[in-house]
Formats: structure tokens, sequence, C-alpha cells
């Protein structure tokens, strides 16, 4: 699915999403936190897009500004085509129909005093699709399509488990047909043994209605599972992005290589030849200058605090912003 | 290497009012001295309640069982009163929790918390506390230890304030480190930092540890040991290589090959376990993991496997009553 052929269904250019910082009596502005910091971003029809990156990169936030439920400071949205910054009101209503979003535990903020059934159908009561007796029959057919019996229309999110929640959530995006679903951490908050079950969902699903899928978390390895192509995210801004094995199997960036080997894997006793970055990632209020990574890069040069790297191909639509792509990182082997 | 800590038929019930909720029921481990045990499980599998339990910090309506013994150095924690259990805990059995923000008090400064676990166990002054906490931060790796001392929690990253966390468990010289979830809570790169500094601290300290976690990736770097908790019980436990090779259990199987390894890509799809976690209030018959067992049979409904020798490790499963079985396992690529 990851042909370069597939036309694009999102296209984000030069994107920026700042958050006011204010201090003091007056609230006065006194800076801006950099969530999203000018990113490029291709989300092609038909695959599965991954955004991955720690807490505090941009990666939500991104998710978020992509849809505009927040607005972008600057940049440009294309979605389907049309320049999604210019709708407004009934037309911009009309284009959220095919942009769906799922959380961590959608349905858990959800009203408690609404029916499963209710919650379910609210979207298509609010686009005015249908009248009422089509609209129960097909959120029946959605409860059904993500592995719930239709009795649980009449039953109340709290009596779910933390699966079953994801699962109604599901429900209420697809009972829509999006064309997009943008799926942030859907699967954070679920035991192994659930995970894999929703994550079996969503492939399911994806090929069923034909959906396209940004999918947002922290785990690489449910990232990489997941996704046809991943985007590695670093303090507000994408460092690499390419089709998911090229990056797993030979990661560009610095920071990516470190992160693939912090992952903890289940394979006990194999020798690590592990990278432990030092120190935190510094504030997206103030961010180093040049290379955002370089306080933490054990590659760090001169060149990489004066000139920003741009994010540029390296064949095969593997794309890095590294003044050093693809240079080996020194690694401190582990006492396991 | 002399046994530390021996665990035999712990049961901690609370007594709620939709009735008995046996969180741990019937759990037996030990720890050898300078040990590592990983017990790992997932929500509701009672293995928080067990940690809980070893430090006698259960609260009502939970109780543990009169029949329990918790065997510390020969001394069964049990049958000691609250005030020889409080010289115990912090002292001899330290623990880290998974959230250090809320573990720590926000109106002291770190040093002064570190510092006043120091000063009731020790029999020392304010001043050589102060001294012995600098030096446990410096041990954790926290830099410009003398300065940082006077911040409070809130000024202190994630990663940074699991390192105080450390250093307030560890300023007393434990003889166990009981550790729940402890890099739950943090990114993985920080995670990484915290692994490596609880190995090199267990190697030049030669404490035992307890691993409390959900996270198979983080036992396998950890442990020694592994016990694997299920619906209040052990269901397998041995050493980790052998386990995580070779399960012996079917839970244990199903669990290892749920989780998408790196590399892993959708093409394949995830072998799922059927169904959801049965509900504490009332465990299935038999065996408790049979309604989600692929090797389920008839005895496993009404009889409850004992836990069988199918050395190295020990499985609760009729399967091993006739000893060991091959498992499925994915591949694991490079």
């Amino acid at each position: 699915m990851s042909e370069g052929a597939a036309p694009p269904l999102l296209e984000a250019r030069e994107l920026r999403t700042y958050f006011p910082v204010r201090r003091g009596v007056l609230r006065r502005t006194v800076g801006h936190l950099q969530a999203v910091d000018g990113v490029d971003l291709t989300i092609r029809t038909g695959e599965t897009l991954g955004l991955v990156g720690e807490s505090g990169c941009g990666k939500s936030t991104l998710g978020r500004t992509l849809l505009r439920l927040l607005e972008p400071t600057s940049g440009e949205i294309r979605f389907d085509g049309v320049d999604l910054l210019a709708l407004s009101g009934s037309k911009l209503k009309a284009m959220r129909r095919h942009m769906q979003i799922v959380f961590q535990d959608s349905v858990g903020s959800l009203d408690p005093r609404m029916t499963v059934g209710k919650l379910v159908g609210e979207g298509l009561a609010i686009h005015g699709i249908s009248d009422r007796r089509q609209r129960e029959e097909q959120v029946l057919d959605a409860l059904e399509r993500v592995g719930l019996a239709r009795e649980v229309a009449s039953r109340y999110p709290h009596q779910f488990s933390g699966g079953q929640r994801q699962r109604i959530g599901l429900a209420r995006a697809l009972v829509l047909r999006p064309k997009l679903v943008v799926a942030d951490e859907p699967v954070s908050a679920l035991d192994v043994s659930i995970q894999s079950q929703v994550l079996n969902l969503l492939v399911e699903l994806k090929q069923a209605f034909n959906l396209t899928y940004l999918f947002v978390a922290h785990d690489l390895a449910v990232v990489g599972y997941i996704s046809d192509r991943v985007a590695v995210m670093y303090l507000g801004k994408i460092v690499e992005l390419a089709p998911s094995e090229a990056l797993f199997r030979q990661p560009l960036h610095p920071y990516t290589t470190a992160l693939l080997s912090a992952n903890p894997e289940p394979e006990p006793g194999r020798r690590r030849q592990r990278i432990v970055l030092t120190g935190d990632v510094p504030s997206p209020i103030d961010p180093p200058s040049g290379c955002r990574f370089r306080t933490r890069c054990p590659l760090a040069e001169a060149i990489c605090a004066e000139v920003e790297p741009p994010l540029i191909d390296h064949g095969a639509g593997h794309l890095a912003a590294c003044h050093f792509p693809g240079k080996p990182v020194p690694r401190t082997s582990s006492h396991a | 290497m002399a046994e530390l800590l021996r665990v035999e038929g712990l049961q901690t019930w609370f007594y709620t009012p939709s009735g008995v909720l046996r969180a741990v029921d019937g759990v037996d481990f030990s720890i050898a001295e300078g040990g590592t045990l990983g017990v790992v499980g997932e929500s509701g599998s009672g293995k928080s309640v067990t940690a809980l339990s070893v430090m006698q910090l259960v609260d009502k309506p939970g109780r543990v069982e009169s029949s329990s013994r918790i065997l510390f150095e020969g001394r069964d924690l049990t049958e000691l009163g609250e005030r020889t259990m409080s010289e115990i805990r912090g002292n001899v059995i330290s623990m880290i929790f998974q959230e250090p923000m809320t573990s720590l008090n926000p109106v002291f400064t770190v040093g002064d918390q570190i510092a006043e676990a120091v000063e009731l166990h020790q029999q020392v002054g304010r001043r050589d506390a102060m001294a012995r906490a600098v030096e446990m931060m410096e041990l954790v790796g926290i830099p410009s230890a003398e300065r940082r001392i006077h911040d409070y929690p809130h000024q202190m990253s994630g990663g940074m304030r699991q390192r105080v966390m450390i250093a307030m468990a560890l300023s007393c010289n434990p003889k166990l480190l009981i550790a729940d979830e402890p890099t739950t809570a943090l990114d993985v790169t920080v995670q990484a930092q915290i692994l490596e500094l609880m190995k090199e601290l267990r190697e030049r300290l030669g404490m035992s540890i307890l691993l409390i976690t959900h996270d198979l990736g983080v036992i396998a770097e950890m442990v020694d040991e592994v016990a694997v908790m299920y619906a209040g019980r052990i269901v397998e436990r041995g050493p980790v290589e052998e386990v995580f090779a070779s399960p012996q259990h079917p839970y244990t199987e199903a669990l290892l090959r749920s989780i998408p390894r790196l590399g892993m890509t959708y093409k394949t799809p995830l072998n799922a376990i059927r169904g959801i976690v049965p509900n504490p209030l009332d465990w299935p018959p038999g065996c408790r993991f049979a309604p989600r067992c692929d090797y389920v049979f008839e005895r496993c409904a009404s009889e409850d496997p004992p836990i069988f020798q199918v050395a190295p490790q020990r499985a609760a499963c009729w399967l091993c009553e006739s000893g060991r079985r091959v498992p499925a396992l994915p591949e694991v690529s490079r």
C-alpha cells in the first residue's frame, strides 16, 4: 500500500502550532511554546502513517492541528484537494465528517449518561445523515463491525472494560464512513492481551472500509507494526520519515537510532549495545539553535548549532533531518 | 546464595460491599540474597497487591489472610507489630512506585526528604543526614547534587524525580528493593537511563530486587527469575531466559505471542488472547485461565491445577502434569 502512486489524502506545508506562554498578573505573553514548528507531511490515500515520539514532542498537537481541532499559527493543510484552513461554518462541518479521531479513552471522556447507541449515533444526528430508523440500523451495524453485540447499544459506557470502550470509540468514528481516522494513543491504556485484539481490529477495519490512518503513539514496536510509513518527531519537528521496514532496519537520524536502542525487548540475555542519551528533552519554549537534538546528540559538531538541517530525501522515500545521516552512533555496552 | 525472602500461600483479600475480592489468592515465591525476581502480569492480576503485602501496606478493607507467610531473613513479617514493621520499612526493605510526583512531598525540598529517611533510621544528626543525601543524589547520577538538593520536586523532570525516589529508597542500604512499575510513567529514552542505573546500583550495592511490571521487555532486561501472575496466582515461574524461550503455561505463551516486536508488520496478525480478564470477585472455577485458553480441555474447567515442576521452571497447567510442552512462539529475527 505504500507505493508512491497513491494520491495524497492530506497534505500539510510549513505547519506551525504555537501556544502563548503567559506570565505575571497581567498575563502578558512572554513567549511561545512551539508545539509544532514547521512540519511538512503527506498522508497518502489508503496508508497508515505512524507518528512516534516522546511526551511533549508535539505529536498529539500535530494530529489535532491536521484535523483543525486546533488552529495552526501558520501553514497550509489540504484535505482531499480542499484548502482546509479556508473552510468555515457549514462547509467545515461537512468536511469534518470525513475526518474522525479516536483517543486513548474516547468513550470515557464522553457523557456517561448517554447510552452506547446514542454515543455512537451522535455524529450521524449532528450531520443530519439518514432518518432516525436508518440511523439506528447504522449504529447497530457499526457495533457489530467492531466486534460488539447489538445489545450493547442500550447499555452505558461505564459498564465496559477498556478494550470494549475502545471498540465503542471506533464504532463512533466509523459510523460516519470517514476517509481519515486519526488514532491518538489508541492502545496505550490497554493491557497487552487486549492491545493485540484492538490492533488486529484496526487492521481489519482499515481494509474493510478503505480507511487512511494517522496512528499517533509513543510505543515504537506498536507504531512500526501497524504503519506503512513512520514519522519520528522531536521537539516540534519531524526528524525522520521512512517506510516502516527501512526505518527499523536502517535508521538515519541519531535520535531514531537512540529510540530504537532504548526500546526494551522481550528477549532476555541478548547483549545490547545501547545508546543512552544524556539529559532531558529541552523546553519547547526556548528550543536549541540549529538542530534541536544537538544538545543530546552523541554526533553533534559545531555546524549543528549553527545550521538547522532540512528534512531531505536520502533515497527511496527515506527522509531525515541531520547533518550526518546514517553515521554510526557510538554505543555503550550494557551490563545485562 | 542464602534466601532473603520467602512468601508462602500469600492470600490478600479485600472485603468489599459487593463481596470478597481475592486479589492475591495463593502465591508462593522466594528471592535469594542479591537475586532479582520480576513479577509480570496484566492489570488486576494481583502483582501490586503482592508487593504491598510484603511491605505490610495493605489497608482496610484489605487483609493479608492469617494462613499467609512472609518470611524475611527467617522472620515472619505478618506476625510483627506495626512498630517493628516501620523500622524495617524504608530501612531494610524499601519501595519505589510508578509516579514519583505523588510519592514525594511537594512542600519539602528533595534533600529534606532524603535526609528525613536517613535520620529516621540511622540515628544520625541533620548535618550528616544532609551529607548522606548529597552522596545518594550523586550515586543516582543527579548532576550538581550539592545545588539540586535544595530543589522542590516540581522543579525536576520525571526522570530526575524517579532518581530522587531511588536515592531515598537506597539511602539506608536496604537488603531488598521493591520497585512497582518504576519506569512506566517515563519516556523510553529516560526509562533506559533509569533501568541502566538500577542495574548498576544492584551490582554495586548487592541488594535484592523485586520488580513489578506489566512490561515483558523490562522484565527481560532486568531480572534473573520471573513469576507470571494471572488472576491472583502465579501461573509460571523460573529463570527468565527459559520462561521466555520456552514458556510452559499457555498464558505465558499467549502473552509473549501477543506483543508486537520491532520489525513485525501488520501483514502477520497478532495472536490476540480472546475474552477479558475474569472478575476477581468471582474467579472462574478450575483453572482461571481456562475460559481464554487455546489448549483448554474438560479437566481444566473443573479441577484447579497445582504448580508442576517442569525443570527448570514451574507451571500451573494440567498439560505440564506429564512433562514439558513445546510451545508455539514467533520467530524472533536478528
